[in-house]
């Protein structure tokens, strides 16, 4: 959908529902896998893997969804299956040989917006602006959706 | 040389015809024809005849040129003479060569051929010659076509017009070709660079002032789509609109984001310490979300998710024909998922095995208790 429209955004009541569905299918899992029976006091460490766990599985649902043309997602999804073994090495590897791009040094805010969006070192600056709008886009949907199911809970 | 012949040999009856009566280039034509039909059939003879030297021909031409007080004649004269004097000596050899072309047409067209041929023989002098010399040459062959043009003869036109179109053509072409060919000389690169800069000229437009070479085109083009670009991102982000400049713009844009993405972190928090009611559904959760649209256009939507599997897949069965496109995604990345979820759950299963009737129980109790 996004993908088709290029610069437009996407149809926003069909990739909500996809976003919500999809998250939702997650979310349900990781609930199910995790024992209910544990006391849920705010510090405990399972707590915070498991939000751990839906944060990564927000995000891989927004990839999912926004597709895999968008270089954003396909970045964020890369990173998340990727993220236990290989980051550290990747890390280091690249803090080594690869320079940061000069843009990132001499436009400040330019190289803090790469930072920000999964996949944006490796952009030139008019990608890096259309993706971050499709991202912007997913983010909030995401937010919304989540919203949604906190306060649906609360 | 058959022409030579045909015009030396007819210049003089043209000059008695036109002494005895005048003006009349239709049958002063067709004079010619048969005069050149005539010779054509021994065209042998004439070849012997005309290995004169061409000084001698050039003489031949020229003395009823010098005489003639008939505009006709002149003027046939005059356009075989611009013929002649574009091909210097050696090339009346080559005229020799045209002699065994069966040549029945009009005179005109044998001019035409003539003045063609000899444009088209002279290139080679001028590749054989250095550079400055074939600019000399050049210089030369412009000139009888602006004479030609600058006629003001109204005979001369009526019967040399589609000859003179042809040349002009003709010799138009070729310099084209040649200068393609060369390459090496100022003019046909500034004449390159005037064509690569007017490709580009159509798409965008430089205003009054603005720089007109390629790259501060392209420079312009890419400044307007990233301009595009920063006013879709201000019209997406909320209370961007008012703010002017793009330092400011990308400020707000940042601050956007990363609080979005702390949202998302603050609200996974939250969802994990929410234990889920079995009951939920997306229909429920989306009418929250004052979006109206979804109860009509998806009836089959509002399949409860339950802890089981098979509901899951059988909504994802129902759905998969209205997103082709994006079930294949789902099913590789849900693989993709199922394999990270098994990774990080493994230990917790292993120490808390439950079934799924316990779980769901359990659940409730929590439920009652984050409830109270």
């Amino acid at each position: 959908m996004a993908s088709k429209s290029g610069i437009t955004l996407m149809n926003s009541t069909s990739s909500r529902l996809r976003l919500a569905r999809t998250f939702l299918r997650s979310f349900s899992k990781i609930k199910s896998q995790t024992s209910a029976t544990t006391t849920l006091s705010p510090s405990s460490p399972h707590l915070k893997r498991q939000s751990r766990r839906i944060k990564m599985a927000a995000y891989s649902s927004m990839a999912r969804v926004a597709g895999p043309r968008r270089a954003w997602a396909r970045a964020l999804l890369f990173k998340l299956h990727t993220r236990p073994t290989h980051r550290t090495l990747m890390n280091t590897r690249r803090g080594g040989s690869t320079t940061t791009p000069p843009s990132s040094r001499s436009d400040n805010q330019v190289g803090k917006l790469r930072r920000l969006l999964p996949g944006g070192d490796r952009m030139d600056v008019c990608t890096l602006l259309e993706e971050t709008a499709n991202y912007i886009h997913c983010l909030s949907t995401q937010v919304k959706v989540m919203k949604a199911i906190s306060d649906h809970h609360f | 040389m058959e022409i030579k012949v045909g015009t030396v040999v007819g210049s003089s009856p043209i000059g008695r015809q036109s002494d005895d009566t005048g003006l009349e280039s239709l049958q002063f034509c067709e004079e010619i024809q048969g005069l050149m039909t005539i010779p054509a059939e021994n065209a042998s003879s004439f070849t012997a005849l005309l290995e004169l030297p061409a000084t001698q021909a050039l003489e031949l031409l020229h003395s009823p040129d010098s005489g003639g007080g008939a505009t006709a004649a002149v003027v046939n004269d005059d356009s075989v003479q611009h013929c002649i004097k574009d091909v210097p000596k050696p090339y009346f050899s080559a005229f020799n060569c045209n002699l065994t072309f069966p040549t029945n047409s009009a005179l005109i067209e044998r001019a035409a051929k003539l003045s063609v041929l000899a444009e088209e023989h002279s290139p080679e002098t001028t590749s054989s010659v250095p550079l400055n010399s074939s600019v000399n040459l050049e210089k030369v062959k412009n000139e009888p076509t602006t004479e030609t043009d600058s006629n003001p003869n109204p005979l001369q036109t009526l019967i040399s017009d589609p000859t003179v179109e042809n040349t002009n053509q003709r010799s138009a072409k070729r310099k084209e070709r040649e200068k393609k060919g060369k390459g090496s000389t100022k003019k046909s690169k500034n004449e390159s660079n005037e064509d690569a800069e007017k490709l580009p000229y159509v798409h965008v437009r430089a205003r009054r002032g603005q720089a007109t070479d390629s790259h501060s085109l392209a420079e312009r083009a890419r400044r307007e789509k990233i301009n595009a670009r920063m006013k879709l991102l201000q019209e997406l982000v909320p209370g961007c609109n008012k703010i002017s400049g793009t330092a400011l713009v990308l400020d707000e844009i940042i601050n956007h984001v990363q609080s979005l993405q702390r949202q998302v972190e603050f609200l996974s928090m939250r969802l994990a310490a929410v234990n889920p009611r079995v009951d939920f559904n997306i229909d429920s959760i989306l009418a929250a979300e004052n979006e109206p649209v979804l109860e009509s256009s998806f009836p089959t939507m509002v399949t409860p998710l339950l802890w089981p599997e098979i509901p899951v897949s059988g909504t994802r069965q129902q759905y998969q024909p209205q997103w082709h496109f994006d079930g294949s995604v789902n099913q590789q990345a849900w693989a993709r998922d199922e394999h990270n979820h098994h990774n990080f759950s493994t230990p917790e299963n292993s120490l808390l095995s439950y079934d799924s009737s316990a779980n769901s129980a359990s659940l409730h109790s929590n439920q009652l208790k984050m409830e109270l």
